[in-house]
C-alpha cells in the first residue's frame, strides 16, 4: 500500500491495521480489534487482511513481534517507529479534513 | 454417511463456490477433494459455508503461508486444482503470476491453484476480500487466468484447424479443433463475467478509496494475458508457413519412400501436398512405367521437361498401371511431380 502521493491519505484498511498493532497483535486479534473498534462497521476479510499485513511488513510500518515458533501460524505483529510517524501524519490529515467538513456541512445546517 | 462426486469446474471460482455452498445447504460437508472428485460427509444443512480462493498467482511458499494464515483465522482449508495432471503434465507456465509463481511444478504449486475455505456459519457474511484495492487486484488476476486458459485452447483449436485443412488425419484434427474450441469457450465465459466485474470495480475506484497498483505490474499482467497467446499462436503459424514454402510441401502419415537412379517409389497412409524429383536423362527414348494405388483421396502426376515440354500429365489417378513413352531430343532435366489431396495408397514411377 503506497502512500497516496497527492494527499498522503492512507486507505482505511491500512490505517486500521496500524492502529490495531499499537499493542502486539496476531491476525485474528487484528480482525476482531477492527470489528470491535468500528462497532462492526468495518469487517476485514481474511484475504484482505493477509495482503495488508504483508504489505505493511514489506514497508516496515509493522514488524514481527516476539519469538516465532516454527510451524506456528499465530504470528504477532507490532507497529514500528516509521509506522507511528505515518499514523500520526494520517491523524493530522484526518483532523484537518474533519475540521473542514464540520465547518461546511455543519455551517449549512445552521 | 459419505459420498463421492465426480466433477470438474471450468468456472472454477464462482461456479465451484456456488456448488459447494449448495451442497452444504443440502447437508453435505466437504472432507476431501481429488483432482476430479469431491468427498462429502453428512452435516446439518446450512452449518458450513465455502469460499474459493485463487492462489495460483502466488509462489508455492506464499500460498502455503497464506493457507496457514487462513487456518490460524479459524477456517478449514483444502488445496484444489484447476490444471488436471494427467493431461497437462508436470510443469505449467503462468505468465500472469508473480515472478516466483510463474513456473508451477508437481510436486509443488501445480494442481494447487485454489484454496477452498470452509467457515462455520455465524450469521456474518463470509467475505475473504473486503476492500476495493484488494478485490480489483484479485479479479484482474483471475480474469487473466481464465483468458490465458481460453486463449491457449483457442490457439490449439486453430492449430488443429490448420492441420484439418491439410487433410492429414482430418477426422481427428476436426475433433481436436471442436474439443479445444469448446474447452476454450468454457473458460472464456467465466473470464468475460470476471471482466464485467472488473469493469464495475474500476468504475468505483473513481470515487471510492483505492490505491492503484504500479504501472509496471499492470502492463506486465496485460501483456501476459493478451499478448503472449497471440505471439505463441503466430509463431506456430510462422513455423507452419516456413515449412510450407520449400520446393516439396507435404504432410504425410506413415510414409515409406525409396528413390534411386531409375525409380521413385512411395507408399503411405495419408499424403497431402506436393513432392517432386528431378532426373537428368540423356538423348533417347524412355519408357516410364507408372503404378498407382488409390484407396481414397486424389493424386495427380506429371512429367515435365526443363523447357516445359509435357511428357505426361494425369489427374485424379485411379489404381492402375500404365506406360508412358518419352522421346528426349537433347539431354534434359525432367521433373516428376505428384500432387496429393488426402491421398491414401502409393505410387511407383520407373524409367528406362
Amino acid at each position: 500500500m503506497r502512500d497516496n502521493i497527492a494527499g498522503g491519505a492512507l486507505t482505511e484498511t491500512t490505517f486500521l491495521v496500524l492502529l490495531s498493532t499499537y499493542t502486539p497483535n496476531h491476525g485474528y486479534g487484528i480482525m476482531q480489534f477492527i470489528e470491535r473498534a468500528t462497532n462492526g462497521r468495518v469487517h476485514l476479510g481474511a484475504g484482505t487482511l493477509y495482503g495488508a499485513i504483508n504489505t505493511l511488513l514489506k514497508k516496515k510500518w509493522i514488524a514481527p513481534f516476539g519469538r516465532v515458533e516454527p510451524g506456528s501460524s499465530k504470528k504477532e505483529y507490532v507497529i514500528t517507529d516509521l509506522g507511528r510517524q505515518v499514523a500520526e501524519k494520517e491523524l493530522k490529515r484526518l483532523g484537518e479534513l474533519y475540521g473542514l467538513a464540520s465547518r461546511i456541512i455543519g455551517g449549512e445546517r445552521e | 454417511m459419505t459420498k463421492r462426486v465426480i466433477r470438474y469446474f471450468f468456472n472454477f471460482t464462482e461456479g465451484q463456490e456456488k456448488w459447494l455452498n449448495d451442497m452444504a445447504a443440502k447437508g453435505w460437508r466437504l472432507i476431501r477433494c481429488g483432482q476430479l472428485s469431491y468427498h462429502f460427509e453428512r452435516c446439518t444443512p446450512g452449518e458450513y459455508e465455502y469460499a474459493v480462493e485463487f492462489v495460483a498467482d502466488r509462489s508455492y511458499a506464499g500460498s502455503k503461508d497464506y493457507k496457514a494464515f487462513l487456518e490460524s483465522m479459524g477456517y478449514k482449508t483444502f488445496y484444489k486444482n484447476v490444471d488436471v495432471g494427467f493431461f497437462v503434465g508436470k510443469v505449467s507456465w503462468r505468465p500472469w503470476a508473480e515472478v516466483a509463481g510463474q513456473v508451477a511444478t508437481a510436486p509443488g504449486s501445480l494442481q494447487k491453484e485454489l484454496i477452498i475455505v470452509e467457515k462455520k456459519k455465524d450469521g456474518k457474511p463470509f467475505e475473504l476480500h473486503t476492500d476495493l484495492t484488494d478485490l480489483l487486484a484479485l479479479h484482474r488476476t483471475v480474469r487473466a487466468a481464465y483468458f490465458w486458459n481460453a486463449g491457449s485452447m483457442f490457439a490449439l483449436a486453430l492449430l488443429f484447424l490448420i492441420i484439418y485443412t491439410m487433410r492429414v488425419n482430418a477426422i481427428y484434427a476436426a475433433l481436436g479443433a471442436i474439443l479445444c474450441g469448446a474447452l476454450g469457450w468454457l473458460w472464456f465465459m467465466p473470464g468475460l463475467k470476471t471482466s464485467l466485474k472488473v469493469r464495475r470495480l474500476e468504475e468505483e475506484t473513481k470515487t471510492n478509496e483505492y490505491e492503484a497498483p504500479s504501472m509496471k505490474k499492470r502492463v506486465w499482467s496485460r501483456a501476459a494475458a493478451f499478448v503472449i497467446p497471440v505471439l505463441l499462436a503466430s509463431s506456430v503459424l510462422g513455423v507452419l508457413y516456413a515449412t510450407g514454402v520449400r520446393s516439396d510441401s507435404y504432410m504425410t502419415l506413415g510414409m515409406v519412400q525409396t528413390s534411386g537412379d531409375n525409380q521413385w517409389k512411395a507408399s503411405y497412409i495419408k499424403l497431402k501436398g506436393y513432392q517432386q524429383r528431378r532426373v537428368t536423362l540423356h538423348e533417347g527414348t524412355y519408357t516410364f512405367t507408372i503404378d498407382i494405388t488409390t484407396k481414397s483421396g486424389e493424386l495427380d502426376l506429371s512429367i515435365t521437361g526443363q523447357d516445359g515440354t509435357e511428357y505426361y500429365k494425369g489427374s485424379k489417378l485411379p489404381t492402375s498401371t500404365f506406360e508412358v513413352q518419352a522421346d528426349i531430343g537433347v539431354t534434359d532435366q525432367i521433373t516428376i511431380r505428384v500432387d496429393a489431396k488426402g491421398h491414401s495408397g502409393g505410387f511407383t514411377v520407373r524409367w528406362e
